[in-house]
């Protein structure tokens, strides 16, 4: 049934429905209001009438008194009542009763009954009442008195007739008023009917219709309401052809604003595009420059305006990273991908990314996760970048302890779905600086920090938890944050995701050294730009990647024609042939069962670049500029020979025995820092490393005794990145390499050799770094005065 | 033309003359002679006379009245003699129309004006036409008396239930002959009820002894013409001593069928009415006097409405409780006559 077919049978119904009740509680109060007043007056009419009888058979006894016939000496007088009894039908007695109350003649007794008088009957010839009403047997009476000559009362008269009359007659009457009002009734009905169907119903199907030719984006409604006939309806449907013609006018309005706003839109996305690019593409090759001057021999003072620089820039990529990414979700321009992968891979991935910042800072970062893969599907790249947020906002926040990252999940399966899901549960627990009760309810919104003071002191453009925020919500996911200032974080995140059984082999993750599996894996880069290429080959020349070089589109498909590959990275936008049209070609030139990973390298982070590349048949995705680790991690997922390579390398790296025992670069570093006054900086850190030396040793050995990989595991972290930080590269080593069978669960008898190595190696390395901080201490006799707000080592 | 205006002139005054003589004729006073056979002040003559007044309706009339007063005129020579008298007024008085109460004054005076337009009218007549040998006449127009002698024995039988055994007795009146010839036809309407005798005498003292007699052969006696009994002198005795003697002498009910007889003490019967008479006989002059319409197409007839009419100082003397029916239905005369006091 159509709409304006609803719309008339429901309006018919309910008028009708209506005018049903109205007429039928109209009638019900005629018929109860008709029989009241109707018993009413039937009752005094009858008594009225009952009451001429009575004075008929009172007159008639007068009569025959005044011709001197005593009352008691008269005889059939009872003939006279039997025959007002008879020719009235609806009276049911008449007789006379003495004054004091003897029956003296009665109808009855023409049939040999004598009836008694009713006790009522004599209490009202008593009391002088004339009308009895309901008597026991359910008549009504009266009496009149008879009077002899003389004028005194000799007796009465009493006439009675059964309620019964009167309760037939109503009903006789109900019968008729029923039965005449259920023809009102039919009949009022159909007029009814007829007039709505004419005035009503006709013209309101003609105003639905009309409305139902109105659809959403139409414009200029021409249709009209015609006249509908009555004059309410009629301004009605004026007042409606006023809406149509303001209607069509705002409409046209309307879709040109629409229009105007969404060239507006374009104009922003395409300048955000540009912009994208324009920033990033100098931001790469200054970020890329500076780490590999970094790299070159550099004293204190340079190498720290190099971190600083370094710093610097890799902060003000991120803010316009952060800045982009929400302008792009704000504006809901944000896709994610459905795609398998491993639940624990993009913390893995930011853990192994952070690890380096948060040795720096002196922090135990910690990645607690399940051991067997965790296959769901959904978008690894925004997790891993609600992951990184949020563990780098840790690290960010937090002077000294710890930084841990918990992976856990639940296995559910929805009521009305077969469907296995899967929700993550992470939790980045921080023993940082805290936040306050109300700050926490307002660290979600953007451009929002803690307060102004954390701006100043931690930089950052304040959109990170934004970001977060939206992207969770975005996958139906929940995030909260409990915190004590002082004390520490910790965020909450949990996100539903579908379960998948088994994983492709390449979306499965294993516990990687950074530096692992990439010797010998060749690379073709084709980029056009000189120093991206550079910067390029400085950060993967020392992984063992073997790289080619192409400066367009043209060359790699000329060398990939002549020499293989086991994986591409193509610049996007290049001169003479860019990256989707060699793409294209070499995917073209592919030989069945042959893929070759093409990996795309641009500026542009925009969706529709990304969705272009795919559709070339580019596999992944870097986003310049990058960092060494990312395009080393990125080779290492997509190339099976590193796969390979990684099964067949040995768990755990074995200590670097040519490692020097001291190492003075770190805390050199550290005494350029501040000008080139370290401020007693070093000596403070040395001070401390020595004095935690001792029980993290015991600790270890202890740990040792009762086999307990994790407790060497978690000793060996720490001792790796604090010895690390004060030079001390064998110690350092040692701790790598029993942190790493650990985690490997290693052989025992394997961790313990390690354990024993990092002891003999702690014992030789305590004197040497005592010493250095006794030649500190008498080059800086002041330096205990002079003490700086610096994490602790873990 | 001068021929011509005077024969105008003459039709218009004869018409002028014509017109007047109408109008005068027309504004005199009906002339009515009433012949009463019997005397007035009685029930019986001026109730029929009150009735034909009312039946001739608000007319603009002269009454003279004539008494033949045939209770006293007893012999047929002064009933005669009454008659002549009666007819003299009219030869002298000449009335429109002349109505005549009862047999007397029909036989005595209507008898006489064979040939004449003058209109009469009669009530009261115990005899038909036949009877008094003027059928035919088409001057003579009437009204019949007819008792009422079933209902009366009705009206008798539910006061005194016993009551199966009548005698009838009258004097020697010949107008009551017809009257028990009517009897003898009723009866034949009266189940269980047997008429044992029926006595006309002539002599007050056979009236009595029969009148004793009765209480052994009769349940009910039915008097007729007590008007003519002559005692042991020859003189008549007047109805009202011997209406008296028999209450106080018989012990049986009676019945008559005229109201002054219920005054008098008869217990009770269902009488004749004479107003219903006179209204009767009133309607028929006021046909023939206003409307125009001759005596003989107006047919002679009786009335038919009888009223009961029951004596209840008589029922208390022989011990009778009268029903209320009857006592509510019935004219009840609670005294004598002769106990009343002269107004």
């Amino acid at each position: 049934m159509d709409t304006h077919a609803k719309v008339k049978h429901s309006l018919r119904t309910t008028i009708l429905l209506i005018a049903t009740i109205v007429m039928v509680v109209a009638m019900v109060v005629n018929a109860l209001t008709s029989s009241y007043f109707f018993t009413q007056k039937q009752t005094e009419s009858h008594l009225m009438w009952a009451s001429a009888i009575a004075r008929v058979l009172g007159g008639q006894l007068e009569r025959i008194l005044f011709l001197g016939i005593p009352i008691g000496d008269l005889q059939g007088f009872e003939r006279q009542c039997e025959e007002a009894v008879a020719r009235n039908a609806d009276l049911s007695y008449a007789y006379v009763v003495s004054e004091r109350g003897a029956l003296l003649f009665h109808n009855a007794e023409t049939e040999g009954i004598t009836p008694e008088v009713p006790q009522a009957v004599l209490a009202a010839i008593t009391n002088g009442r004339s009308i009895v009403e309901h008597l026991d047997d359910g008549s009504h009476a009266v009496t009149v008195p008879v009077v002899d000559p003389s004028g005194v009362r000799v007796a009465h008269v009493v006439v009675g007739f059964p309620h019964e009359v009167i309760a037939e007659a109503r009903t006789r009457l109900l019968t008729l008023t029923v039965g005449v009002d259920l023809l009102v009734f039919t009949l009022s009905m159909l007029l009814l009917l007829l007039a709505l169907s004419r005035f009503v119903i006709r013209p309101l199907t003609s105003i639905v219709r009309t409305l139902e030719h109105i659809r959403p984006g139409e414009t200029g409604y021409p249709q009209r309401l015609d006249d509908p006939g009555s004059k309410e309806l009629d301004v009605v449907a004026r007042a409606f052809n006023r809406l149509l013609d303001r209607l069509g006018q705002h409409e046209s309005e309307l879709v040109a604003a629409k229009e105007t706003a969404e060239q507006a839109n374009r104009a922003k996305s395409d300048f955000l595009a540009v912009m994208s690019h324009e920033i990033r593409t100098p931001m790469h090759a200054m970020l890329g420059m500076t780490e590999m001057i970094a790299e070159t021999s550099l004293d204190n003072r340079q190498r720290s305006y190099v971190s600083r620089l370094l710093r610097s820039g890799r902060t003000l990529l991120s803010i316009i990273n952060d800045i982009l990414d929400f302008s792009r979700i704000d504006a809901r321009e944000t896709d994610l991908e459905d795609m398998p992968f491993d639940l624990r891979a993009p913390f893995a991935d930011v853990v192994d990314t952070l690890s380096a910042s948060a040795e720096d800072k002196g922090l135990l970062l910690k990645l607690e996760c399940p051991g067997v893969p965790l296959g769901v599907r959904g978008d690894p790249v925004r997790l891993g970048q609600v992951a990184m947020n949020l563990v780098s906002n840790a690290i960010k926040f937090t002077e000294r302890g710890s930084v841990t990252v918990k992976v856990g999940y639940v296995d559910f399966k929805k009521l009305d779905s077969d469907t296995r899901s899967r929700l993550l549960t992470l939790e980045v627990i921080d023993t940082g600086i805290g936040i306050s009760p109300e700050v926490c309810e307002q660290i979600f919104k953007p451009f929002c920090q803690a307060d102004n003071s954390i701006t100043r002191r931690y930089g950052g453009s304040g959109l990170g938890l934004t970001i977060v925020e939206r992207i969770v919500h975005m996958m139906h996911g929940e995030i909260s944050v409990q915190s004590k200032p002082g004390e520490g974080t910790c965020f909450t995140v949990t996100i539903p995701f579908t379960a998948m059984d088994v994983l492709p082999a390449e979306q499965t993750i294993s516990p990687t050294p950074s530096n692992a599996g990439l010797v010998g894996v060749r690379v073709l880069l084709v980029e056009d730009d000189p120093v991206n290429q550079e910067v390029a080959n400085a950060m993967l020349k020392d992984s063992g990647v073997i790289v080619t070089i192409a400066n367009n589109g043209d060359e790699a498909v000329e060398l990939l024609s002549r020499a293989s590959f086991d994986l591409v990275f193509m610049d996007c936008h290049m001169p003479v042939c860019d990256g989707f049209e060699a793409t294209t070609r070499i995917r073209k030139a592919e030989a069945p069962g042959e893929h070759l990973p093409i990996i795309a390298l641009t500026a542009d982070i925009l969706p529709e670049t990304r969705q272009r590349c795919g559709s070339v048949g580019m596999d992944d995705f870097l986003t310049k500029p990058f960092a060494r680790h990312v395009i080393l991690s990125t080779i290492r997922r997509w190339t099976a020979r590193s796969i390979d390579s990684i099964a067949d390398e040995p768990a755990a790296p074995v200590p670097d025995s040519g490692s020097p025992l001291f190492d003075p670069a770190p805390l050199e570093m550290l005494a350029g820092l501040g000008d080139g006054n370290d401020g007693g900086l070093v000596e403070h850190l040395l001070e401390l490393f020595l004095g935690g030396l001792d029980d993290l040793i015991q600790g270890v050995e202890q740990a040792k005794a009762s086999a307990d990989p994790g407790a060497l595991r978690t000793l060996a972290h720490q001792l790796k990145s604090s010895s690390a930080n004060v030079g001390a590269a064998r110690l350092s080593s040692c701790a790598a390499a029993l942190e790493a069978a650990a985690r490997n669960d290693a052989p025992a008898a394997e961790q313990a050799q390690l354990a024993d190595a990092l002891i003999d190696c702690a014992a030789r390395t305590a004197p040497i770094m005592r010493e250095r901080l006794q030649s500190g201490r008498q080059r800086k006799p002041d330096a205990d005065d002079t003490k700086e707000d610096v994490a602790p080592p873990n | 033309m001068f021929g011509r205006l005077k024969d105008l002139i003459r039709a218009t005054l004869l018409l002028t003359v014509l017109v007047a003589q109408s109008v005068s004729a027309q504004t005199q006073p009906l002339r009515i002679f009433h012949v009463m056979s019997f005397d007035s002040p009685w029930r019986w003559t001026d109730g029929q006379f009150a009735g034909f007044k009312e039946g001739l309706g608000v007319v603009d009339a002269e009454y003279k009245v004539f008494q033949m007063d045939i209770k006293r005129y007893t012999s047929s020579e002064d009933k005669a003699e009454r008659g002549r008298l009666a007819r003299d007024i009219i030869d002298t008085w000449k009335p429109d129309l002349v109505y005549l109460s009862d047999d007397a004054a029909i036989e005595h005076v209507a008898t006489h004006y064979g040939t004449s337009p003058l209109p009469f009218v009669f009530s009261g007549a115990n005899k038909t036409l036949e009877e008094h040998a003027l059928s035919g006449r088409s001057n003579l127009t009437g009204v019949l008396e007819r008792e009422h002698f079933v209902e009366s024995i009705r009206l008798l039988r539910n006061m005194v239930p016993g009551v199966k055994r009548i005698a009838v007795i009258s004097d020697p009146a010949p107008h009551f002959k017809p009257v028990i010839d009517r009897i003898h036809a009723g009866m034949a309407k009266l189940e269980g009820v047997e008429l044992v005798r029926v006595d006309v005498l002539e002599r007050y003292s056979e009236f009595q002894a029969r009148v004793k007699a009765y209480e052994q052969e009769a349940d009910a006696v039915v008097y007729l013409g007590i008007f003519n009994f002559k005692d042991d002198q020859g003189q008549p005795v007047p109805y009202e001593v011997v209406q008296r003697w028999v209450v106080e002498n018989s012990r049986l009910p009676e019945v008559s069928f005229w109201i002054d007889r219920i005054h008098f003490g008869v217990l009770g019967s269902v009488t004749v009415s004479e107003r219903e008479q006179g209204i009767a006989a009133g309607k028929l002059a006021r046909a023939i006097l206003v409307d125009g319409v001759k005596p003989a197409a107006l047919p002679v007839e009786p009335t038919v409405k009888g009223r009961p009419a029951i004596n209840l100082a008589r029922a208390r003397g022989l011990g009778i409780t009268v029903q209320s029916s009857e006592l509510l239905s019935a004219e009840v005369v609670t005294d004598f006559q002769w106990t009343r006091t002269p107004k």
